[in-house]
């Protein structure tokens, strides 16, 4: 806390004071020539009907005297209080910036632009606080401070949505003009109550009054600017201007007369438990921003005249009383209560400036702040419905006095010592703004006829208001008032000190100060967070599916329970002939498959048996009349078993270990899951299969295939004939594929630098049975992937399905006796092949520009061979194209893929670790690894943690 | 208009991939790719701007094209945010790239790509071209977060994304064909001709919809849905995290807006399968989780991410409001989505700026008084938390008034109100960096944070920077065009 000057020559940005008090002059000048009220009009956002509307009325005027008067004085003492600091310019912009956005708030007609002032001064207020740290506390009490007045702003903005769509206009003036007409609407309530919540966190009212004394960590010219003279009011204005507009309901008056008494007095009960000078005005502050709501709320004429004045009072006598306290501060180093006393010696412009400030303050004749509570003892008593208001008012008032004798008395005026000894006054531009604040307030109290009209003009805005002077009461009645309140101001300020002790020792101070429930939330929000996120969040991929596939299902489910039952489910007609037979068999192994896979544990075979499920569904297709899908699914479960065994036979040699087994429970829910989801998704398909929404492509492809593509196998057909060009691209794009990799292949070949053991070649010591078997096997394979090529336009096969075929046998090959030897025996090496079977395919479409007809229209000739003829094509060049292209790319590449695998056998492999393979040939990765080590804790691979507070 | 002006922006994604693949295969020197690639994606996103604001008569498009890919203008809104993201993505990380010693090619290339996807998918009108499209964008996504191939966490979210991102497309092609066996089309407008009608088989399309739905919620990182978005975004390269944070979540919204307006845009099935109720419940369960999650986050990055998380939340809210009253709340949605686009870069952008070879900024402690220490690079992360925060006079204000708002207008006030108090314990996390940075000192054996200096992260801030600015002050220009690209949508 301690704010020792650095360096005595004020900074020259204080020159920037000049901006407001230019801005000051004009306004003054604007409102003796009579100019108000200024209103302007400027479209912004057309399409939602919000405009930069401008109303400058004797109520906006007062507050924007304030922000002007007070924001070049306390500019003025910035340019002394922060002298020396490095980040003054930053204090001085954004104090620039909040001057500017309260400006905005005030004269702004359109609620929508309030609002959105609003919440820029809330930010830069938290970004004040936030400008001296240093304690954990004080950061806290930041972002409490904000969070409190955001939430509250939030709050702000959906009750001028809601107003704005009952009274159909963002305006103010015009929605004060309007207001008898909707004012009784039901949603009314509701967009008030949200307003309320704006305008209370914002000029801390109870329950949200904890904020300002935290707020007190700020500079001194950001407390006095923000917490104490304009920002803090700016919950008060938005009540006095949508006054008139509400001020009938029973609901307005009675919220902002029960909660404007609770923030006047239970403040002041507060204020005994601090010791921190500044913390003290603070409260006091609070006390004072809640008797101006309750003035709000309080009806009869005198009130909003009471009002305007207390406002300007306020402003008069605290901010003198900050300024003093931060010099107080900046002199001795502490604002606690028990080490400082006698000041007054030492700094005698400061102590002027606080007791001309403290008197006002208190309410003793001649000052301002005496008229200003003469005149709110009037309104308070022109009520009958509120007296109890009354009673509580003679408590704060006292309390008040106290609290300014505590700011001044036992600061300034102590009879023996002077502590602490080497304090002295700052430099000038420290002590005249708050004396020459102080003094205004002394000078309006001898002639309030000054600043009559302002404040008058000002309640007029509010509604019916009288002028201050035809409001004064008679004297002999304020002076008997006057001097019970002073006598009991006086007994509490002697008892100050033994009201603290016996405040202190009561239990449960958080409760006391009802920021209990702020933090209650925060740590509730904190506990729920952290268990969400542990157990939604936790980092296992199981959990993850788990979770989706439940949430569908039971979406699934609902929305099926909607419709209700069907009737509509298509008949089981079952025949005993042999493919029904077939079938049968097919589902039953089928079914074991799937059983299997869950039950085996070993990683490789779980792919042998998943890949069991795939052949017998091949198997189904088959026998039920489908031996083209059969084809293509039989193949495609051959490379994905190949390509997953290759990676596995990897896997296994990091020797990551076996998985952790999880518990039963765990187990049986994912049954759970399993079973239910595999039966909906089968429900749904069997549901599905009754309805063949488009028979247009299959009667299509049924009936042209044969006589405009001669050829009976339709998948074929498609896939040669009349989808060629997307077929001649797909083969280009496996050809690149595997020429692409190839590089990478090589590259992982050269990582594997362990010597590989002499004469081993793959796994052959293991497999000499394999070895045998794959060499008979082999050729056979070969000659089955040729005829299936041949006779593939008609009957179940093709270029692709043949060599897949042929992809096969080379993997085996590639297992049995390894990658070189798998290799070599493809015809022109595996690249050649490739590629020159895509450049046959492409060409195998070239001749039919020549008869004039599109690319890949194929042409058709017979050829007789004597007993029989044989149909000839540029067809068969085609699909030689995919066959040979299909092999050489993706047999290549299995080939190669599994030839990797041989290298790391031997024991140097095993010990090779998952993370640190890195390519050599790219040095920038090396750095990467450290960054990583750097940047990222060491967690469990498996499992990010998630929250590690 | 030419149709070649209309499908420029998409050949301009082809080209540029293929030349930059080229480039970076022969060129032998360091070639200033990021360079290229941002300007060719700042260049299509330019164009598709221009044709939006030039508006006028649909071009005159062959009709493959027609039939399967959109050139709306909500199309081409949808192009300006996904370009707008990705191209500073690319800049983002032609300074982290380089600083971080992991400058190679293919990022480039895989984000030309990728991009090339988002687009596709936001034209798409057809369950088949957004299959493609969604495939195309998110493998080269993945490849992305596994760029940094020797980091564990990387790898990690890399698979994690993939599988699960696997499991989605399943699940979204299932209710792709559910859907088509129910109406007998693939096509938006068809499906939604053929539900309009009642001809539809209402059981299977009610599913198939559920179906494409959650494949869809997936990709947004719709709680209950969301578990690979923090581990993901985590392990991948700032700026790659920085891409599938707003353009790739940009493009799923746009399809997720089409495939709800135009194919079940119909009231009897908002009736029978109550579609808005369902995703009104989503959107209510990731705002909160998001949000709160957010709270207990140590690393910026995962912070970022529930963050993310919780955008979708707003966004959802939007489209919830847009099954009552159209139009209006859907321009909301649009809106919503550029701000948070320029929003969340900006973020990112302030988060990579902050980190210097061999110290990159992750955790909350990491950014301990960089504010202090160095301001100007502070003040981007300032501006693009309080726009993710919804302060005004930035951008994200304006999407969270107008989202907002039009739940409030559709009568989903209820929905409004659980928004505001999310976005409320929103703030206390996005704070949280401001408060850090202005607020804390390093500890005594912190390895201090050096901010990085390099032109393009600069440009990209700066560009950021400015356009959060620009739809925080101007809105109403943008709304605009947001409004009339709804309308054009709804028909």
């Amino acid at each position: 806390m301690s704010e020792q000057p650095a360096d005595p020559a004020p900074s020259r940005l204080g020159l920037l004071a000049l901006v407001p008090l230019a801005l000051f002059g004009l306004a003054l000048w604007a409102y003796v020539s009579g100019a108000l009220p200024l209103t302007a009009h400027v479209d912004w956002i057309p399409s939602l009907g919000i405009s930069f509307g401008v109303h400058v009325d004797a109520l906006s005027m007062l507050l924007v005297l304030l922000i002007t008067g007070i924001g070049a004085l306390v500019f003025v003492y910035a340019a002394g209080y922060s002298a020396g600091d490095p980040g003054r310019a930053r204090l001085f912009g954004f104090l620039f910036a909040f001057m500017v956005a309260m400006l905005g708030c005030v004269t702004t007609d359109d609620l929508f632009v309030l609002f959105l002032f609003w919440e820029i001064t809330s930010v830069l207020s938290f970004l004040l606080v936030g400008f001296k740290f240093g304690k954990e506390e004080n950061r806290q009490s930041a972002q409490q401070a904000l969070m409190i007045t955001a939430g509250g702003g939030l709050a702000l903005l959906a009750g001028v949505i809601l107003l704005s769509r009952v009274a159909g206009t963002s305006s103010i003036q015009q929605l004060i003009a309007t207001a008898p007409s909707w004012v009784d609407e039901p949603e009314v309530s509701g967009a008030l109550i949200c307003i309320f919540a704006g305008a209370f966190t914002k000029s801390a009212q109870v329950p949200f009054h904890f904020w300002l004394p935290g707020a007190m960590a700020a500079p001194t010219p950001v407390s006095t600017y923000l917490h104490s003279a304009t920002m803090v009011k700016l919950g008060v204005y938005l009540l006095a201007r949508l006054h008139p507009a509400f001020g009938e309901l029973t609901l307005w008056q009675l919220t902002l007369v029960i909660v404007g008494a609770a923030s006047s007095v239970w403040p002041m009960v507060l204020v005994f438990r601090e010791r921190d000078l500044k913390r003290i005005l603070a409260w006091s502050t609070v006390s004072a921003l809640g008797t101006l709501v309750l003035l709000i709320g309080l009806p009869g004429p005198g009130a909003a005249t009471a009002t305007a004045a207390f406002l300007l009072a306020h402003a008069l006598y605290k901010a003198p009383l900050f300024f003093a306290v931060g010099n107080v501060d900046h002199a001795t180093g502490t604002r606690i209560l028990d080490e400082i006393g006698g000041l007054g010696g030492r700094m005698r412009f400061t102590a002027a400036a606080a007791w001309m400030a403290g008197l006002s303050m208190a309410g003793v004749p001649l000052s301002f702040g005496y008229v200003a509570k003469d005149v709110i003892k009037i309104a308070k008593s022109d009520t009958d419905i509120f007296q109890w208001v009354t009673y509580a008012s003679v408590f704060v008032s006292a309390a008040s006095i106290a609290a300014a004798g505590v700011a001044t008395v036992r600061v300034f005026w102590r009879r023996n010592t002077t502590r602490p000894a080497h304090a002295k006054e700052g430099p000038p531009t420290t002590w005249f703004p708050p004396l020459l604040l102080a003094s205004l307030g002394m000078a309006l109290g001898l002639f309030p006829g000054l600043v009559d009209p302002l404040l008058s003009d000002a309640a007029h805005a509010m509604g019916p208001a009288a002028s201050l002077q035809g409001l004064r009461s008679d004297e002999t009645a304020s002076y008997v008032a006057l001097g019970v309140t002073v006598v009991l101001g006086v007994s509490i300020f002697f008892a100050w000190d033994r009201i603290h002790r016996r405040q202190v020792r009561l239990p449960s101070p958080r409760a006391l100060q009802a920021s209990g429930w702020y933090a209650g939330m925060m740590k509730g929000i904190r506990r729920v967070a952290s268990v969400a996120t542990r157990s939604l969040s936790g980092g296992r991929l199981p959990v993850y599916v788990g979770t989706i596939l439940a949430f569908a299902l039971l979406a699934a489910g609902l929305l099926l329970a909607r419709g209700g039952p069907t009737s509509a489910w298509p008949g089981f007609a079952f025949e005993a002939d042999a493919s029904s037979v077939v079938a049968a068999g097919a589902l039953v192994f089928l079914v074991a498959a799937s059983i299997g896979v869950c039950v085996v544990r070993d990683r490789f075979l779980m792919l042998l048996v998943s890949g069991l499920v795939g052949f017998s569904s091949a198997l189904l297709f088959l026998a039920l009349g489908a031996p083209d899908v059969a084809f293509t699914q039989l193949t495609v479960e051959v490379a994905f078993v190949v390509v997953l065994a290759a990676l596995l036979l990897r896997v296994r040699r990091l020797s990551l270990g076996e998985p952790a087994p999880s518990p039963r429970g765990h187990r049986l829910l994912r049954a759970a899951l399993a079973l239910a989801l595999g039966s909906t998704v089968a429900g749904l398909v069997l549901y599905g299969s009754r309805f063949s929404p488009d028979p247009a492509l299959t009667e299509f492809f049924a009936t042209r295939s044969v006589p405009e593509a001669y050829g009976r196998n339709v998948v074929n057909v498609i896939l040669v004939d009349y989808r060629a060009v997307d077929t001649l691209g797909e083969i280009i794009v496996v050809t690149l594929t595997f020429l692409a990799s190839l590089p990478l292949l090589r590259l992982l070949r050269r990582q594997r630098r362990a010597p590989r053991p002499p004469g081993e070649t793959g796994l052959s010591d293991r497999a000499v049975m394999l070895d045998v078997a794959v060499r008979g096997i082999y050729p056979v394979m070969l000659v089955a992937a040729a005829v299936v090529l041949l006779r593939g336009h008609n009957e179940p096969g093709g270029g692709f399905i043949g060599g897949m075929i042929a992809v096969a046998a080379t993997a085996a090959l590639a297992v049995a006796r390894g990658a070189n030897a798998a290799l070599e025996r493809m015809p022109f090496g595996p690249q050649r092949l490739a590629v020159g079977s895509a450049l046959l395919s492409l060409a195998s479409g070239l001749p039919a520009l020549f008869l004039g007809e599109p690319y890949m229209t194929h042409l058709w000739t017979t050829v007789p061979l004597g007993f029989t003829e044989y149909k000839l094509s540029t067809v068969l060049a085609f699909d030689l194209g995919v066959f040979g292209a299909v092999w050489g790319a993706l047999g290549g590449l299995a080939a190669r893929m599994i030839g990797l695998d041989e290298r790391t056998t031997g024991p140097a492999a095993t010990e090779r670790p998952l993370e640190p393979e890195r390519a050599e040939t790219d040095p920038a990765t090396t750095d990467t690894a450290a960054i990583d080590t750097a940047a990222i804790d060491p967690v469990p691979t498996t499992r990010p943690a998630e929250s590690r507070s | 208009m030419s149709m070649w002006l209309v499908i420029a922006p998409l050949l301009l994604m082809l080209v540029s991939g293929l030349f930059i693949m080229l480039v970076d295969a022969f060129a032998k020197e360091r070639a200033e790719l990021a360079l290229v690639t941002s300007v060719a994606i700042a260049v299509a996103g330019a164009i598709s701007l221009g044709v939006l604001v030039q508006g006028g008569a649909p071009a005159d498009m062959p009709e493959v094209l027609t039939r399967y890919l959109a050139s709306d203008p909500f199309a081409h809104f949808f192009d300006v945010a996904i370009c707008a993201g990705a191209s500073l993505s690319v800049l983002l990380a032609g300074g982290y790239l380089r600083e971080h010693g992991l400058e190679r090619g293919e990022f480039y290339v895989l984000v030309l790509f990728s991009c090339f996807g988002a687009m596709i998918l936001a034209r798409a009108i057809d369950l088949l071209s957004l299959f493609v499209g969604l495939e195309t964008m998110s493998l080269g996504v993945y490849a992305m977060i596994a760029f940094r191939r020797t980091s564990a966490r990387a790898v990690e979210g890399a698979m994690k994304y993939f599988l699960l991102g696997s499991f989605a497309a399943a699940i979204l092609l299932f209710g792709s064909a559910l859907l088509y066996a129910g109406t007998g089309h693939t096509d938006f407008v068809g499906i939604g001709e053929m539900i309009a009608s009642g001809d539809a088989e209402n059981r299977l399309v009610l599913v198939g919809m559920l179906m494409v739905v959650v494949g869809l919620a997936f990709k947004v990182s719709a709680v209950p849905f969301h578990m690979w978005t923090p581990d993901a975004y985590e392990g991948a390269v700032t700026p790659a995290t920085t891409f599938m944070s707003v353009s790739v979540k940009a493009a799923a919204f746009a399809v997720f807006v089409r495939v709800c307006m135009v194919a079940l845009g119909d009231e009897s099935v908002m009736t029978a399968s109550g579609w808005p109720t369902a995703i009104a419940g989503l959107a209510v369960l990731t705002m909160v989780y998001g949000n709160v999650a957010a709270i207990v986050q140590k690393s910026i990055k995962r912070m970022l991410a529930y963050s993310s998380i919780a955008h979708a939340g707003y966004v959802m809210v939007g489209l919830v409001a847009a099954a009552e009253i159209g139009a209006p709340a859907i321009s909301a949605v649009l809106f919503y989505l550029l701000a948070y686009t320029v929003s969340n870069a900006l973020a990112f952008g302030s988060l990579v700026v902050m980190g210097s070879r061999g110290k990159e900024a992750v955790h909350y402690d990491d950014l301990r008084g960089v504010g202090r220490r160095h301001p100007m690079a502070a003040l981007p992360f300032v501006i693009g938390v309080l726009s993710l925060m919804g302060f005004p006079p930035t951008a994200g204000f304006f999407g969270k008034y107008y989202v907002f708002n039009a739940a409030v207008q559709a009568g989903d006030v209820w929905l409004a109100i659980v928004g505001v108090l999310a976005s409320a314990v929103g703030a206390y996390y996005y704070l949280r960096v401001i408060v850090v940075m202005f607020m804390q000192e390093p500890e005594e054996d912190q390895v201090l944070a050096v901010p990085m200096k390099s032109g393009y992260v600069a440009t990209a801030l700066a560009a950021s920077g400015a356009a959060v600015m620009a739809l925080g002050m101007m809105p109403g220009w943008f709304l605009d065009v947001a409004i009339e690209a709804a309308r054009q949508l709804l028909g």
